[in-house]
């Protein structure tokens, strides 16, 4: 039947055909794939459909749940808003390179098991890694090199990890696994890479300001909610996560209050939002987890939507430097509008999609008691105003005139962001379209009035602060440099280590060499002596030095002999 | 550029903030906001989840004190972390 085609699949094999596509027809063909996927996505019926036996396994590509349902439509509606974002571009790299990456995150979404999730897996590792690649700058070469060695390390670990799960307990099927074996830990760093935990994080802030305008786009929606999809379904309800979660809401703050790039800055306010979602399963309860989903559904939308705005200003002034912007207002309102929007959704403004969601864990939290993440959380959200939601458009569009007066973003460009903004404020006001969708049924009504002012306050009191801050001038400047991160570790010290190993052994090296040849120059020198011919050795018989030589050993026997019965 | 703490982006501007709406009118608007939100307060039933959101305005000194806060701790870290832009071309 023809309903049974895994959704990803569709897009990897259409993939394979845009190639011998031009012009329109290629424009027309590549949105067709993921509204063609979804059509088929929603006739799906809940349960395993497409089940094969491989290394004496059952293997299901195509186990459909209200988990990884809700998962599958934000990647359809991602790619979708990717596909038209990109649409100006005459080279088709970026297309295939998406197509094939976003598929393969739907495939990994809807496997039922580890070994089919390791295929894909290790597919979004290496079909991404072009979308960096494509920027065709030395840095962005360096990055992706980087990204793909800590991708794949995160692939090698899911596969270790299984093995030994496997091994263990003879089953692969990708349901909670939990922290109690060596698998389940490992399976769980393999996670923790992709969803940037703190101290694994920095792949993330490192390659995606490196990769195309479009680029960074379409990255930003998949890797790390597929694997906020696989910790939800492996170890929901994991106390770990809980102060895992807290910790990555609170750290990539400060770095997102003095970092330059923009799309750093972004890239920063990414990992504090997934910290929020890590956070709810942890909690594990209903709630936080509907609330997770509901938070990876829109944070991709508006995390998107603010990477559109910022890949705008790339594309026409080729630079994403706050020292280097300011005042694109003018020239560029509709982009400034919409990158407002995405900024009230991500601060979590009442009528915005990020209300939602975010009050969702929020409350899960409070229900659960936990005093001190709820304190951190809260404080967590009062920062996003201020290095995401203000800093951005604000040094962007307003902040003092660069004197830069480019072109409004590409027709097809505004289209996407437009989609997107639309999506933000629809979820926002209709909630129930999005409660519809998530994996458990929903008892929880975020607009009363007490959640209103509370949040009204907390937003607006901050707003003020930035605003006193800046006049006072108390705010960071933001100036050209390189804010050093974990990969200083790998980029600096491990170098530095791996330079140093490098220079003792050559000095080693030369050394031993060195001495070694003298000494065998002696030896021969000697033997050249003795036994050349000149040397007293070769003036007698063979034989006679043959005694000589069996005096020597017998003497040096009896001096043994000796001192052995001391 | 220098690290200085009172250089100051808007000061020297000619820009929207400085010119067309004063920034001063923008920390007045949300000023009267915040006072309003404040003063809503008394006439909306609240309900806390957590204990001390009972407190009066306790959102708005968290939101205000936790922001300057957080960007005064980025200043002491940006001491630390802060690179020339060329720190990692060989």
């Amino acid at each position: 039947m023809m309903i049974d085609i895994p959704p990803g699949l569709i897009l990897i094999l259409g993939a394979l055909i845009v190639p011998f596509l031009k012009g329109y027809l290629r424009g027309v063909f590549l949105l067709a794939l993921p509204i063609l996927s979804s059509f088929i996505l929603y006739n799906l019926p809940d349960g395993s459909h497409f089940a094969i036996t491989a290394f004496g396994q059952h293997l299901e590509l195509l186990r459909v749940d209200p988990l990884s349902r809700i998962f599958g439509y934000v990647f359809l509606i991602a790619i979708f808003l990717g596909i038209i974002y990109s649409l100006h571009l005459r080279t088709i790299e970026e297309h295939l390179s998406g197509l094939i990456y976003s598929g393969a995150a739907i495939g990994a979404v809807f496997a039922g098991d580890l070994i089919s999730l390791f295929v894909y897996w290790e597919l979004t590792a290496i079909s991404s890694v072009f979308l960096i690649l494509a920027r065709r700058t030395p840095e962005a070469l360096a990055a992706s090199m980087r990204y793909l060695i800590i991708q794949v390390g995160s692939g090698v670990l899911l596969l270790a990890g299984l093995i030994i799960r496997w091994n263990e307990t003879g089953n692969i099927t990708f349901d909670h696994i939990g922290l109690e074996s060596v698998g389940g830990v490992l399976i769980f760093l393999a996670f923790g890479i992709k969803a940037a935990f703190p101290l694994l994080h920095n792949w993330l802030q490192d390659s995606y300001p490196q990769a195309t305008p479009t680029g960074t786009v379409i990255l930003s929606a998949f890797t790390t909610k597929l694997a906020i999809y696989a910790l939800a379904r492996g170890y929901a309800g994991t106390e770990e996560l809980i102060w895992i979660g807290t910790i990555m809401a609170i750290f990539p703050i400060f770095f997102a209050i003095i970092e330059n790039d923009l799309r750093r800055v972004l890239a920063y306010s990414l990992n504090n939002q997934l910290g929020f979602m890590v956070v709810g399963i942890g909690i594990g309860t209903e709630l936080a987890l509907n609330g997770t989903a509901a938070h990876a559904f829109s944070h991709i939308i508006y995390k998107a939507l603010l990477f559109m705005s910022m890949g705008a200003i790339l594309h026409r002034t080729g630079t994403v430097l706050a020292s280097e912007l300011g005042g694109l207002y003018k020239t560029m309102p509709f982009t400034s509008i919409f990158c407002i929007i995405g900024a009230a959704s991500i601060s979590a403004f009442p009528l915005f999609c990020g209300f939602i969601s975010k009050s969702m864990i929020l409350s899960a939290v409070a229900y659960e008691g936990h005093y001190w993440v709820w304190i951190l959380l809260l404080l967590a959200s009062a920062g996003v105003i201020h290095y995401s939601a203000i800093k951005v458009p604000y040094f962007a569009f307003f902040a003092n005139d660069s004197g830069k007066r480019p072109k409004e973003a590409p027709l097809n460009m505004l289209i996407a962001m437009a989609l997107a903004s639309i999506l933000c404020v629809g979820i926002g006001v209709w909630p129930s379209s999005l409660f519809y969708i998530l994996p458990f049924e929903v008892n929880y009504i975020p607009y009363t009035e007490s959640h209103i002012l509370s949040q009204l306050q907390l937003l607006f009191f901050s707003a003020l602060s930035f605003a006193v801050l800046i006049k006072l001038g108390f705010y960071p400047v933001q100036s050209k440099s390189t804010i050093i991160d974990t990969d200083w570790i790998y980029r600096r010290l491990a170098k530095a280590v791996v330079v140093l190993i490098t220079n003792v052994a050559l000095t080693l090296h030369s050394n031993l060499f060195e001495v070694t040849i003298l000494r065998a120059r002696r030896l021969v020198d000697q033997l050249y002596k003795h036994h050349g011919p000149q040397g007293i050795l070769a003036r007698t018989w063979p034989t006679g030095s043959m005694v000589l030589w069996v005096a020597i050993f017998l003497g040096i026997y009896l001096l043994l002999y000796f001192i052995k019965n001391i | 550029m220098s690290d200085n703490f009172t250089e100051d982006k808007i000061s020297n501007s000619t820009g929207w903030l400085a010119k067309k709406i004063n920034s001063s009118k923008i920390i007045w608007l949300l000023s009267l906001i915040c006072v309003f939100l404040f003063v809503a307060e008394f006439f909306v039933h609240r309900h806390a989840e957590m204990g001390v959101d009972e407190y009066i305005g306790f959102y708005g000194a968290y939101g205000l004190i936790g922001s300057i806060f957080l960007v005064f701790l980025s200043h002491q870290i940006r001491k630390l972390l802060k690179r020339p832009e060329d720190f990692y071309d060989d």
